[in-house]
This record gives structure tokens, C-alpha cells and sequence, in this order.
């Protein structure tokens, strides 16, 4: 699944990537192995738990640096008389930063759109994004219960 | 309203779609990753002075461009 993201990537931060994926998703699939009853009802939706992690590495690796230097920059240009950052021979100006951050917020609306909770993306160790799964999982289903 | 849990297919063809249409800003950006994590932590090194009632200024412009590095 990580494949998806990391096809248009440089190959160093590809590779991290991959890396990442290959490792958490060695640990999902442990506690999905039945040993835990816990997270035995997330079994069959493996397709998605896969893609949520794929999303939560891009997101983590990617994304929240693109926030980062649009944040940065915005403090930058719009509190002095600066008209760009200098990055070596590179100019991060107003436009380039607009650019950014129409990637951050389009990445956004699309969470928003498939109500995914960017703080599900936030976690150190797997089992802690195994277990958000399952709460936000178990949201959705009282949601469609009520509704 | 539309959960990944249901609609698995439906996200990877819009998560699909969003890759194509921003990938050379994400794959041009992404060079500069290191680059913008240092801003991050930049970032908050000021946000901790400003929190602590430091007035911050951006000094020493050089021809209109804060040098970064």
C-alpha cells in the first residue's frame, strides 16, 4: 500500500518510508493474529488499516513538514519586509508557500470528506495507532447506529 | 457521510487521484524535507520565546530575502 505514496518520492525518503511501513505493518499483523481479542474484530478490515497507515506515514513524513515551512515562511514574509526565504540557490516565496499549503489543505478536506481524524495520524508506537483505529472504528458504528 | 471502513475503494481512488494531481509539488518539495523540519524546530524555538514574553524581530534581511541558509 505505501507503494501508492512512495512511487513519487525522492528514492532516500522513499526508502524510509518503506522501511516504516514494512516494520509497523509487521506489528499490526502480530496483533491481528489472533492472540489479542481486543483487535480481533479489525481483522477483516485489513485493506483499510493498511491504507491508514500508508496515510498516517505520508502524513507524518511528508505533509506536516510542508506545514511546517508554510508556517515558517507566512511568519517570515507577513512580519517583515521580506519578500521570500533564501534556502540555498532555492526561494521560498509567497507563491511557492501558497503552492505548499494548497497541498496540506486539499490532503486535509480529503480526510475531512472520509471523516478520518488527523489526530489518528499522531503515535509513537503502532499498537497505539491499533488502538485509536479501533475507538474511531467503533465511533463510526454508534454514529450510523444513532443515525 | 463517507468512512474508510465502507468506502475503502472509493478513498483509494480519491487518495490516488489527490497523489496525481499534486505530485510534482510533492516530489519537488519533498527534496527539501530536512530543510523544512529545521524550520519546524525554528519554528517553535521562537514560539518558545514569544510564550515567555520575548519580543522576536527578523533582523539583517539581505536584499529583500531572509537567508536561511
Amino acid at each position: 500500500m505505501i507503494k501508492l505514496f512512495t512511487d513519487n518520492l525522492p528514492y532516500k525518503l522513499s526508502e524510509q518510508m518503506t522501511f516504516e511501513y514494512n516494520g509497523r505493518i509487521n506489528d499490526i499483523n502480530y496483533f491481528l493474529s489472533g492472540r489479542y481479542d481486543y483487535y480481533t474484530p479489525l481483522k477483516k478490515d485489513i485493506e483499510t488499516i493498511q491504507l491508514l497507515l500508508a496515510l498516517s506515514i505520508f502524513y507524518k513524513r511528508v505533509l506536516s513538514n510542508f506545514d511546517s515551512a508554510t508556517k515558517f515562511t507566512s511568519r517570515i514574509i507577513f512580519k517583515s519586509e521580506a519578500e521570500s526565504v533564501q534556502l540555498g540557490t532555492y526561494d521560498l516565496s509567497a507563491k511557492e508557500i501558497f503552492k505548499l499549503n494548497k497541498t496540506v489543505l486539499t490532503f486535509k478536506k480529503l480526510m475531512e470528506d472520509y471523516s478520518i481524524p488527523i489526530g489518528l495520524f499522531e503515535y509513537l508506537e503502532t499498537k497505539e495507532l491499533l488502538r485509536k483505529i479501533k475507538v474511531y472504528k467503533d465511533s463510526l458504528a454508534r454514529e450510523t447506529d444513532n443515525g | 457521510m463517507a468512512n474508510p471502513f465502507k468506502d475503502i475503494k472509493e478513498l483509494t481512488r480519491d487518495v490516488e487521484s489527490y497523489l496525481r494531481k499534486n505530485r510534482s509539488a510533492i516530489y519537488n518539495n519533498s527534496k527539501r524535507i530536512s530543510d523544512f523540519f529545521e524550520m519546524a524546530c525554528y519554528n517553535n524555538i521562537v514560539r518558545f520565546y514569544e510564550n515567555n514574553n520575548y519580543d522576536v524581530e527578523i533582523k539583517n534581511l539581505q536584499k529583500s530575502k531572509f537567508k536561511y541558509k
